[in-house]
């Protein structure tokens, strides 16, 4: 498999999306850092805080992840050459193993990237607010959303065939994840109580009047229908991602076992479905 | 006779459709086999199963002497070179960088070989001219030189010429030619241009609805497409009588026509056959192509 993951880097130096995309976060990264430094230097407010400089690509890691896996993966198809690799002996187990390798890699090294662009606005924006520990976990969490992603993706650019497609379904899955863990999330940030206001004219005067307080009726109860709901939220990688960027990681070994098994499943999946396929 | 590949009893069922059917062939050392078959008939299929790029339904294969069901075939597979349909290359890369994307997943310790290589499929002169910007022939050739990367000892291509022009055609010839005179490489050559084929191969083996109907050597082919003349007579009885005379080969196709298989001298026949009188009405002679063979062969006509 070192031949395969060492070819596929080689590849990589030739490949165009790898070229925009390192392009892409060292200037996004520099924009976000020197943002930050500029929000504090001039607000008269609250400035940014270095949490939200941190995690702010973390919502797009998806996107690029299925943009890089459908066009580098879909093009050993699209030209051919993964007859080559079959021909020359390499286990389809190899292939398909190596390919979800060099894209975590690769995403791990986007990672470094923007960690390290970003603390040049630590001196100025501050520390974490959540605490470095904190910070820490919140980091190794996102290296196993960027796993999770990267197995899905493979699963998809490997098992189809065509460039075109794979790219569409690989956006329906990201698109149907991301609507699944909205909707979850809008029933799970609803608040038990509300306090609504009015507005009341006494003697001529409006004023806002504070409401009495009142059950949400949206507000999902504690049992087994919000359990659900909370571990459908932890499990899909969009819902992790939002809890990331949110703070509001309460579980963090759960979110990462969630990460960890769903992608040994996955690719334990794609594995034996890649081994059957009958390959053009 | 050592054989390269066998096959035996092969099939390959998609879905609906029986691509393989019980095909069972032999490909000698050091020939150069040609696969003729219309389009469907399961050439490109054989060729993928073989690959390992699909597996077959039932049946087995060797290759080098090892069975298809055992796991050192993916290692046999390292002894073997392929373009199947289309060359496999990267659009993106320069005929050089392709090469040694190649030599790379081949664990080859240098890339010693590669300007070698594109010397011997011609394309040495290339630079960095990126491989989309190739003409079909050139790609065809970077293709084959892909699959020589590994120094095979057994060579298939699925329909290499198809789409070349004149020149890329005897090009493409002369390079299999080489390849297998003096690398001793053997070729299995997918192909419908049986004109083509028959400048090249030793061996031939005729695919029809998934199965081999025949397997021939080019020098038996050549016995079997042998010149012959056909003679319209006013009665072929006499004509029968007459060549059985002369001693030549004959076949009376009806009543009045028959197939003569030698050279004659065509003035001593129409003379004895005056003295019977027989009319000669006319004289034709034929020169049955690969092309007449193989569609006799798949109509069903006989030529034992």
């Amino acid at each position: 498999m070192n031949k395969l993951l060492f070819a596929n880097f080689t590849r990589l130096k030739k490949n165009k999306i790898f070229w925009l995309f390192t392009i892409f976060v060292v200037v996004f990264a520099l924009f976000n850092a020197v943002v930050g430094i500029i929000n504090i230097e001039i607000s008269t407010m609250q400035g940014i805080s270095f949490d939200e400089l941190y995690f702010r690509a973390v919502p797009t890691v998806g996107f690029f992840i299925l943009i890089f896996t459908s066009f580098f993966i879909g093009t050993e198809y699209s030209d051919g050459t993964l007859r080559n690799k079959i021909i020359t002996g390499k286990t389809r187990t190899h292939i398909y193993l190596s390919n979800l390798v060099t894209t975590i890699m690769l995403f791990f090294m986007f990672m470094i990237i923007w960690t390290t662009i970003t603390f040049i606005a630590m001196p100025t924006v501050g520390d974490f607010n959540i605490g470095f520990p904190n910070a820490m976990i919140y980091t190794v969490i996102m290296m196993f959303i960027i796993t999770i992603f990267s197995a899905i993706f493979t699963f998809n650019a490997m098992l189809c065939s065509n460039k075109a497609l794979a790219l569409l379904v690989s956006i329906v899955i990201l698109l149907g994840m991301l609507m699944i863990s909205s909707s979850i999330n809008n029933v799970l940030l609803q608040p038990e109580i509300t306090e609504g206001y009015y507005f009341q004219t006494v003697d001529g005067v409006t004023k806002m009047i504070k409401g009495e307080p009142t059950p949400n009726p949206y507000y999902l109860e504690e049992g087994i229908l919000r359990s659900i709901y909370e571990y459908i939220s932890e499990f899909f990688p969009i819902g992790q991602t939002s809890k990331i960027v949110l703070l509001e990681v309460m579980k963090p070994i759960k979110m990462i076992a969630f990460s960890l098994v769903n992608t040994i499943i996955i690719t334990i999946c794609g594995v034996f479905l890649f081994n059957k396929k009958d390959l053009k | 006779m050592e054989y390269i590949l066998t096959t035996n009893d092969l099939c390959k069922q998609y879905k609906n459709f029986k691509a393989l059917n019980g095909l069972t062939m032999n490909v000698p050392k050091g020939a150069i086999y040609g696969f003729v078959g219309k389009n469907g008939s399961g050439k490109t299929t054989l060729i993928r199963l073989i690959c390992g790029s699909q597996t077959q339904t039932s049946g087995d294969y060797s290759l080098f002497g090892i069975d298809s069901k055992e796991k050192s075939i993916m290692k046999s597979r390292k002894r073997m070179g392929a373009v199947v349909e289309t060359p496999s290359i990267y659009l993106s890369m320069s005929a050089t960088e392709t090469l040694k994307q190649q030599f790379i997943i081949l664990g080859l310790p240098s890339f010693d070989g590669v300007c070698e290589l594109l010397q011997l499929v011609g394309l040495e002169n290339t630079g960095k001219k990126k491989v989309k910007n190739f003409s079909l022939g050139m790609k065809q050739r970077l293709g084959i030189a892909v699959a020589l990367a590994g120094n095979p000892d057994f060579l298939e291509l699925d329909e290499p010429i198809n789409g070349l022009d004149p020149q890329g055609i005897i090009e493409t010839r002369e390079l299999i030619l080489k390849l297998n005179k003096e690398h001793q490489i053997t070729v299995l050559i997918s192909s419908h241009i049986l004109d083509e084929l028959s400048k090249l191969a030793t061996h031939f083996g005729f695919i029809d609805n998934g199965e081999i109907i025949k397997e021939i050597k080019s020098e038996d082919l050549e016995k079997a497409c042998r010149k012959s003349m056909r003679i319209e007579v006013s009665d072929t009885k006499i004509l029968a009588t007459t060549l059985d005379e002369m001693g030549v080969d004959y076949k009376i196709i009806s009543y009045k026509e028959a197939d003569v298989f030698a050279k004659i001298n065509v003035t001593k026949l129409t003379l004895a056959l005056a003295k019977e009188n027989c009319e000669v009405i006319s004289i034709i002679e034929k020169d049955e192509s690969l092309e007449s063979y193989y569609i006799n062969l798949v109509g069903g006509g006989t030529h034992e």
